[in-house]
């Protein structure tokens, strides 16, 4: 990333393009993950996208320019839950739809649950550290609070996860 | 950029903590961070983002993860209290549980406890203190008797003399002697008498306390304190 960015800096205007359509791609997600009316997060991915842009040749982000890029990221989603008080509705959607999941799942969904819970069923009985460290996360709680209930270290904690994360992967038969 | 390994594997370890939305807020920051360059990374987050939706908030998908963990992983206080049950009352024989042994140690120690409490309150009363300034006029200055109190009288003394012994009358309206010391020591170093008077003692009326020099009977030499005790 930041040997397009000095790329685009020099003025190399496919670097430019290359550095934003990437950018692009990715604001979109991660603006998706924060707010779920995706029209919304998609309009606050096109304008960080922009004020990017616009302040990339003169900001001074000494040399990190991801974590400059994400910052305007989040000051607009920022903003925007602000101004229109989303995060209210995002809460109340959330729940709504943990509420409705029982009625209005599509049929593809269902299937998809089907075979998550079957995976994680058979991850239980084969890995149930992944299990136990699931299961608190379910209960809310965070990775420090996960680590002190299991009696480990951090480390070893993201190693159990992603270990069961690609227990899932194969039993799912997604790509690796 | 290699597609199928991570560019950092120090800031890639947290990938499915953060699907899971379980890492704090520094973590999140510097992993989304890692998000913007790392393409292998964000094609592993987006890959699995429907499946890592259902398996942090499908309400199916936590049901039946808790059902089968939640044996192992209780959280809180709740945990807290079954290990304690499961301690006090383990599957043994009922003679070897600690909760039933604990029990017919209450119910012996019980009445005991019951006896000295009883005891206890029984013996101890109340006591009421009235404190008393020296008086040539003769005014009695009143004060309220409160229900079957013990009494404590203090008195003032203006001319204590150090090691000094005294003699002590308590008399009553009717010049009748309730209490005669021929040898009082009660007054403190900084000329603080004490007259302890149990309940019952005394009445209500009208009283007078004389306190004189034990070798001097001098007019001087005597303190006066004249009190009416009411109800």
């Amino acid at each position: 990333m930041e040997k397009i960015v000095s790329k685009a800096l020099d003025g190399d205007s496919d670097a430019e393009m290359e550095l934003f359509q990437s950018l692009r791609v990715r604001f979109i997600y991660l603006a998706k993950k924060r707010l779920l009316k995706s029209e919304d997060a998609e309009d606050i991915a096109q304008e960080a996208c922009l004020t990017v842009l616009e302040k990339y040749r003169t900001a001074d982000f000494h040399g990190n320019f991801t974590p400059w890029a994400l910052k305007i990221l989040r000051n607009k989603i920022g903003n925007h839950l602000q101004s229109k008080s989303v995060q209210v509705d995002r809460e109340a959607n959330r729940w709504d739809k943990r509420l409705s999941s029982g009625n209005t799942t599509r049929p593809a969904d269902v299937d998809l649950i089907r075979a998550v819970v079957g995976c994680l069923r058979k991850l239980i009985v084969a890995f149930p550290r992944y299990a136990r460290a699931l299961n608190l996360a379910h209960q809310g709680y965070g990775t420090d609070e996960i680590c002190r209930r299991l009696g480990i270290k951090s480390n070893n904690l993201y190693v159990i996860l992603n270990r069961g994360r690609s227990f899932l992967k194969d039993c799912l038969g997604k790509e690796t | 950029m290699p597609k199928g390994v991570c560019n950092n594997p120090d800031v890639g370890k947290y990938l499915h903590a953060y699907e899971l939305e379980v890492l704090g807020e520094a973590e999140t920051e510097l992993f989304e961070a890692h998000l913007l360059e790392c393409d292998y990374c964000f094609s592993e987050t987006r890959k699995f983002a429907d499946e890592a939706d259902l398996i942090r908030s499908d309400e199916t998908v936590i049901n039946d993860v808790s059902e089968k963990v939640g044996d192992i992983e209780t959280s809180g206080q709740n945990s807290v209290w079954k290990k304690m049950l499961r301690r006090l009352w383990p599957d043994t024989p009922l003679v070897f549980k600690p909760a039933a042994a604990l029990f017919l140690i209450l119910l012996l120690v019980y009445p005991a406890y019951i006896g000295i409490i009883s005891r206890m309150d029984s013996d101890i009363k109340p006591v009421s203190s009235i404190s008393l300034m020296p008086s040539r006029a003769g005014d009695a200055v009143e004060y309220s008797l409160a229900g079957r109190n013990d009494i404590v009288l203090c008195f003032i003394v203006q001319d204590i003399v150090s090691g000094g012994r005294y003699i002590l009358e308590l008399t009553g309206e009717d010049g009748e002697m309730i209490l005669y010391d021929d040898n009082f020591g009660g007054v403190d170093v900084y000329g603080v008498g004490r007259i302890f008077i149990p309940s019952g003692g005394i009445e209500t009326g009208s009283y007078s306390l004389k306190l004189t020099i034990a070798d001097e009977k001098a007019a001087q030499n005597m303190e006066i304190y004249n009190f009416r005790l009411i109800k």
